[in-house]
């Protein structure tokens, strides 16, 4: 697990690979119970471990996230002095919240690291077929075209002379998302043409280009997680 | 030899329009057959009807009867076509699934059940066969337009399907690409593949088609055999020209007074200088061309000239951002982000803030030269590639600025739309000099008096009367051209 | 529902989804108060001519529930997994709302309007946060951090007055979306003929 400097990127490659995305799902659905009902030693814990994870896939995320934290951290610590005031109370709060489920959004980070299609072949694994692993592998496929698209909207508005303007928001509406909804409606036709052609229909069992199965390292986060819950729960009883 | 695919066709409709009609066609395991003919002949409508992609995305009703390998088409099961056919579209960015290459390359073996074992050794082969081995797991994001070329033609090797369709697929790629891609075509052809391509240009396949059917009207008017073909007959049909090397420039190279100056101007993208000191003048009525390999800086180049970027850049009409983007309208390559309003009227009416009677007039005209206006209450979005491609121009020329640009105006055009679009440059560049970067040689030397030829840190800017073929060796990278003593100034 | 329509619906459920977790960011930066009453009424105006316009073109049923859908599925990959139930339950009223199949491609205010009950049903996701961990779960995270006094006044604030503040302000959000998606569609999108002005 431990890995020099110079083999870091091979060796995180191998180690992500090993790690089965449904393992990462479970841990989701585990650690939204630990954050819940759990104590703040349970909540550090968690936050140690999937910020651990994080690095393995990318060190570069995993540095921002603890940047964002500390901001948020320290945003909480300025305010509290200042909580008898009602919108500062509730800002409090808001930041509060998203410290508490900090966790939880890392692990999707992480589980968005996976390729699209090592994701549905995973959940293919349990079922999950069909119009949902569509979704997903659009979502994946669109996010990053949404904000290229903007781009260019963003360049034709400026040699057009249109500008956006809080004050008109129908105006700019128009002009930002007409043309996006246009892009988006031929996209959808060429690459629904694309994935007909490419057999998607075909009434037969689908295989995947990537391996998914259980493995030690899977097991033991699991079980980890479940001690971690165990231990969260053992204190309201 | 037996025919690997046949069709019939009595007729085709679509609502109430009729597209094909009497289309009888057979191509034999092996050959290469080029569909060509103008836009709306209904290639494309053939090219749908032949890949199975009508009835099963698209409607319309046929009455008549297509064959793959001996079987009527209607007869494959649900998605079993794919074992057979492969199919690379007009925009290969837009066809991808998945978001790895790897992945979308393996996307076919996925869905038609492919053992884990055999796919990845296909995959593996597929990838090597058209060298893109060491792109195998980077994002499509980052590909280039040859790159994703490649990628989508590497997805339809995994099944070893026997026919490939490929739609307009030089529309997307620059010179350098094209002349890989037919390069690519050679080698399946080598593999025994049969392969059809919809397709306006036709100089790259020169070599390569064993036939070439020309359609017009919903019906097929001419089956040429290679080697029958003239450059003569092509002019006669209205094609694109066979034989690159054959032009010659339509224009005098004009002698004015200079109206735009740009002075020592550095185009960076990101950290990297693209262009160091770039030096050139236009007169006022010069159109100038803009040539050079793909990623040497053309298109970053349109986008410092009209003041998207770079704070500050030398030229006479304006050296900051702003002055740059109000004096200067730039055309971008993909026309669908520039378009805004609810008709076609409006995106024209909306280029000025008042318009006189004689500025209507002008729109008036505009639409009916290219041939718009009985599309001027319908949305501009809804318009072809080819009409919004002239929308975009002409709401350039309606923009009132000094100094117009013009990022690939031409791709994927036919030969009679380019003509107009020509035409239109033509007639406006009588009141301001137009910029135009282009890979279409035909273009160049129907429409522009000079030509800035970019190479690497280094360019040269000549008249293209007389240089037609150092052009052509420009573009074809023989030899250090930029460092030529004996060009036709 | 055929391939079309489910690749249709999965490109306008991603800019559905980008629009409304933006959104709701930026109603709840002005902090608890504010986005608990606003709610998702920003979403509701300006992601609803996605939704008319989606409806439009995909026209079939099952379209409103497999958006919902999906966007739970969206927010479940952030991390965010009970959002999927909601939504599910947000997919199904506003399948019913809208009613018969023809509905989808002929009534845009239906349509507006059962998406703006859709987004009703999912931004009780926020008060589920407010309500069940507002005094428990947070004293007992931050017991240094965070008073029993706030924590109690956040649990009152579900009094039944602003219940029905919120529900309000949802309508009146649901009628201008329903309003904005109809004007969108028919202003860019419909095949209607317009006057020249030439």
């Amino acid at each position: 697990m431990f890995c020099k400097n110079d083999k870091k990127n091979i060796n995180q490659h191998q180690l992500s690979d090993k790690i089965n995305p449904l393992t990462i799902v479970g841990l989701i659905l585990l650690f939204s119970v630990i954050l819940t009902v759990g104590e703040q030693s349970q909540y550090l814990f968690s936050l140690i471990f999937v910020l651990g994870l994080l690095s393995l896939f990318s060190i570069k995320k995993a540095f921002r996230t603890i940047c964002s934290l500390l901001i948020v951290w320290g945003l909480i610590y300025l305010l509290k002095p200042h909580l008898g005031n009602v919108l500062i109370g509730s800002i409090y709060t808001m930041l509060l919240i998203v410290l508490k489920f900090a966790p939880l959004f890392i692990l999707g980070r992480v589980l968005s690291s996976y390729s699209s299609s090592h994701l549905i072949a995973a959940f293919r694994k349990i079922g999950v077929d069909g119009g949902i692993g569509i979704g997903i592998t659009v979502f994946f496929r669109f996010i990053p075209e949404i904000s290229i698209r903007m781009k260019e909207i963003n360049n034709g508005m400026k040699i057009r002379g249109f500008k956006a303007s809080i004050f008109k928001p129908i105006r700019t509406f128009e002009l930002y998302f007409v043309p996006l909804m246009y892009k988006c409606i031929d996209i959808s036709d060429t690459l629904t043409c694309s994935i007909i052609s490419k057999g998607i229909e075909y009434d037969g069992k689908k295989t995947s280009f990537h391996e998914v199965k259980i493995t030690f390292i899977d097991i033991s986060m699991i079980v980890g997680g479940m001690i971690l819950l165990g231990a969260s729960l053992w204190k309201i009883f | 030899m037996e025919n690997i695919l046949e069709a019939e066709i009595k007729s085709f409709h679509y609502g109430e329009d009729l597209i094909l009609k009497n289309l009888k066609m057979s191509v034999k395991k092996g050959e290469i057959v080029v569909l060509t003919g103008l836009s709306g002949c209904g290639k494309t409508t053939l090219l749908r009807l032949l890949n199975g992609l009508i009835p099963y995305f698209y409607d319309g009703d046929l009455d008549g009867e297509i064959k793959i390998l001996g079987k009527d088409i209607t007869a494959y099961k649900k998605g079993e076509l794919a074992k057979y056919i492969g199919n690379v579209f007009q925009n290969p960015k837009d066809q991808f699934f998945c978001d790895v290459v790897e992945d979308e390359i393996a996307l076919v073996g996925e869905n038609l059940g492919l053992d884990r074992d055999t796919l990845k050794e296909k995959v593996e082969k597929a990838m090597d066969l058209l060298g893109i081995s060491h792109i195998s797991k980077k994002s499509i994001f980052e590909l280039s337009g040859g790159e994703r070329q490649k990628v989508a033609i590497a997805g339809t090797l995994i099944y070893d399907t026997d026919i490939i369709f490929f739609d307009e697929p030089s529309s997307s790629l620059d010179y350098d690409s094209i002349k890989h891609f037919s390069e690519i075509l050679l080698r399946l052809k080598a593999m025994g593949k049969t392969i059809i391509i919809a397709e306006h240009r036709l100089y790259y396949l020169k070599e390569i088609f064993s036939r070439l059917i020309y359609i017009k009207d919903g019906t097929i008017c001419d089956i040429f055999p290679n080697g029958s073909l003239s450059n003569d007959k092509c002019k006669e049909l209205e094609l694109r020209t066979l034989n690159e090397r054959e032009l010659i420039s339509e224009k005098e190279l004009i002698v004015a007074k200079s109206y735009i100056k740009v002075n020592k101007a550095c185009i960076h993208q990101g950290k990297r200088t693209l262009i160091e000191e770039l030096t050139f003048e236009l007169g006022k009525s010069e159109i100038m061309g803009v040539i050079g390999s793909n990623g040497i800086g053309k298109s970053t180049l349109a986008k410092a000239l009209c003041g998207l970027s770079e704070k500050y850049l030398d030229v006479s009409y304006g050296q900051k951002q702003r002055e740059r983007l109000k004096n200067s309208y730039c055309v971008l390559q993909d026309v669908d982000a520039q378009i805004f309003l609810d008709t076609v009227e409006n995106e024209l009416i909306f280029c000025k803030d008042k318009n006189s009677e004689s500025d209507l007039e002008k729109i008036r005209e505009y639409l009916k030269d290219t041939d718009l206006w009985h599309k001027k209450t319908n949305h501009p979005q809804k318009l072809s590639g080819g009409q919004k491609q002239r929308l975009a121009i002409i709401t350039s020329f309606l923009s009132g600025r000094k100094l117009i640009i013009l990022d690939e105006p031409t791709s994927g055009l036919d030969y009679k739309s380019m003509k107009i679009m020509s035409d239109l440059m033509t007639e406006k560049a009588k009141e301001i000099p137009i910029i135009i970067i282009t890979h279409d040689l035909e273009l160049l030397f129907k429409t522009c008096h000079s030509v800035l030829m970019l190479g690497d840190k280094d360019y040269k800017k000549i008249s293209v009367k007389g240089n037609e073929a150092l052009i052509m060796d420009f573009m074809d990278k023989k030899g250090n051209l930029l460092k030529e003593k004996n060009y036709v100034k | 529902m055929n391939l079309k329509g489910i690749v249709k619906i999965a490109v306008f459920s991603v800019i559905g989804f980008v629009l409304t977790m933006g959104l709701g960011f930026l109603t709840g930066s002005f902090g608890m108060i504010p986005s608990l009453y606003l709610s998702s009424a920003l979403p509701t105006i300006i992601v609803a001519p996605i939704f008319v316009i989606m409806c439009k073109q995909v026209g079939q049923r099952g379209t409103a529930f497999s958006y919902f859908l999906l966007l739970g599925v969206f927010y479940a990959l952030m991390g965010m997994w009970p959002v999927i139930v909601v939504c599910a339950v947000a997919g199904i009223l506003a399948e019913f709302v809208i009613g018969k199949k023809e509905n989808y491609t002929n009534k845009n205010m239906k349509v507006g309007i059962a998406f703006g009950t859709g987004m009703f049903i999912y931004s009780l996701h926020a008060m589920y946060f407010a309500f069940v961990f507002g005094v428990e779960g947070l004293t007992k995270q931050f017991p240094k951090m965070f008073t029993a006094d706030y924590a109690t006044f956040l649990y009152n604030f579900y009094t039944p007055k602003n219940i029905l503040i919120c529900l309000l302000i949802a309508i009146v959000a649901s009628f201008i979306g329903a309003y904005f998606g109809t004007y969108i569609y028919n202003k860019f999108f419909s095949d209607r003929k317009k006057k020249s002005v030439l």
